[in-house]
């Protein structure tokens, strides 16, 4: 896709991600969110409200994430209301708060209007354990049977890490075992992930093989992680570009938008929804303005950049203390390589 | 023969200022369309046969009207349903 049209502001994102709460039952040592950490997170009535403006914009669909959602006790009234309002939904859980009589009641939106994914990271249960802590990978794959076993589309989304890398084969056919897709994110340096990086981000040989893997299945899901590794076959399959501030933003769970969940800093605070209304925030913001016009110094000269739009400015700036430079794993401008 | 021209399901749509953004929930994917304000989101949301939307445009665009139209139906976001 061809950033030009989005560059101007569009009349508002096309997704947003909601990180809906901090609370969490696991303590996964990748975890974008440090989750864990206390807010004064929206009331019901405030996230009602918020879910009236982004359907008011036309926002087009909510990913909810955290923590883990389904904590909140106002959670699926949440996603009833948001779905009633005609948004798409799509929800991140870790899966361990899933039984029969829930994963049912997702069938009453539909198809087309409801998405879920359930993390898991490792094929086997030492690795995944590992990450997501003891006895999680029993706990993922009874959520996993009880999805699959509902004949729900969902996906199963594994953030790649050195420790799980070598279990990618595996974790594609456990997800074809199970009629699932897999979705494969990249690690970003925030929450714990900051804490975590040196030990967890892939090597250089395994960011190289990576792409293979992937040529090798389309039908393996990348979101919009890995641009800056994307080949031209794949660049169909999805957003070719980082979207933050132009198709998306985050709205963390005390109201405060963020041009993405992993930019979560004050510098980077677009507005608080407590103080002010989304559209306002949204078009009239001066960081997500400055996020839409950034300038990938680095990348200027580079016969890619029209493909991957300069890769991801989290992992730049939480690396390299910069947005301007070049993406630290990319394979290609290794100029900002960490 | 006609058949009502809708959304597929799991589409959205929306006005921009460069004219339509589609959005497909399954494939995570935009389409960005320069429709001026030939087609708005209001002519697909099932109201509008194939034939009565190209007919409601001036002469000398009907002909790129049902071009786009083919092309959004042939990405999959739109769809055609018969008539009952």
């Amino acid at each position: 896709m061809n950033n030009r049209l989005v560059d101007n502001t569009l009349s508002a994102p096309i997704t947003v991600t909601w990180e809906i709460t901090t609370k969490c039952n696991l303590s996964c040592i990748h975890c974008l969110s440090s989750s864990g950490v206390k807010l004064a997170e929206l009331t019901t009535a405030e996230c009602f409200n918020l879910v009236d403006q982004l359907a008011e914009l036309k926002v087009f669909r909510i990913n909810f994430g955290g923590g883990e959602p389904f904590i909140r006790d106002d959670f699926m009234q949440l996603l009833d209301y948001a779905n009633g309002k005609g948004i798409i939904t799509c929800v991140s859980t870790n899966g361990t708060m899933l039984d029969e009589k829930l994963v049912d009641s997702f069938k009453k939106w539909g198809e087309d209007n409801f998405f879920i994914q359930v993390s898991l990271d490792g094929a086997s249960k030492e690795t995944n354990d590992r990450i997501r802590g003891k006895g999680t990978f029993e706990q993922i794959n009874r959520a996993v049977k009880l999805l699959a076993g509902a004949k729900l589309e969902f996906t199963i989304n594994t953030v790649l890490t050195s420790v799980n890398y070598g279990e990618l084969m595996d974790l594609y056919r456990y997800a074809e075992a199970n009629d699932a897709k897999l979705r494969v994110s990249r690690l970003r340096p925030s929450g714990k992930g900051k804490e975590n990086w040196s030990r967890l981000a892939l090597s250089r040989e395994q960011m190289e093989n990576f792409p293979k893997f992937l040529n090798a299945h389309n039908d393996v899901l990348t979101g919009d992680s890995f641009f800056f590794l994307t080949t031209e076959s794949r660049q169909n399959l999805g957003l070719n570009m980082c979207g933050a501030a132009k198709l998306t933003c985050s709205i963390a769970p005390d109201g405060k938008i963020y041009p993405c969940p992993f930019l979560q800093e004050t510098e980077f605070e677009a507005g608080d929804i407590r103080k002010k209304n989304f559209s306002e925030i949204w078009t009239a913001s001066s960081i997500l303005e400055m996020f839409r016009h950034r300038n990938v110094d680095a990348c200027k000269s580079c016969y890619r950049l029209d493909s991957c739009h300069g890769g991801c400015p989290a992992v730049g700036y939480f690396v390299s203390k910069t947005l301007s430079g070049p993406d630290p794993e990319c394979i290609v401008n290794r100029s900002g390589n960490c | 023969m006609d058949s009502i021209i809708k959304l597929s399901p799991g589409v959205r749509v929306r006005k921009e200022a460069f004219g339509l953004i589609f959005y497909d929930a399954k494939k995570s994917d935009i389409t960005l369309v320069r429709s001026a304000e030939v087609v708005l989101p209001g002519h697909l949301d099932g109201t509008y046969t194939w034939a009565s939307l190209i007919k409601l445009q001036p002469a000398e665009k009907q002909k790129s009207v049902a071009q786009l139209l083919e092309s959004l139906k042939q990405k999959g976001l739109v769809c055609e349903q018969p008539l009952s």
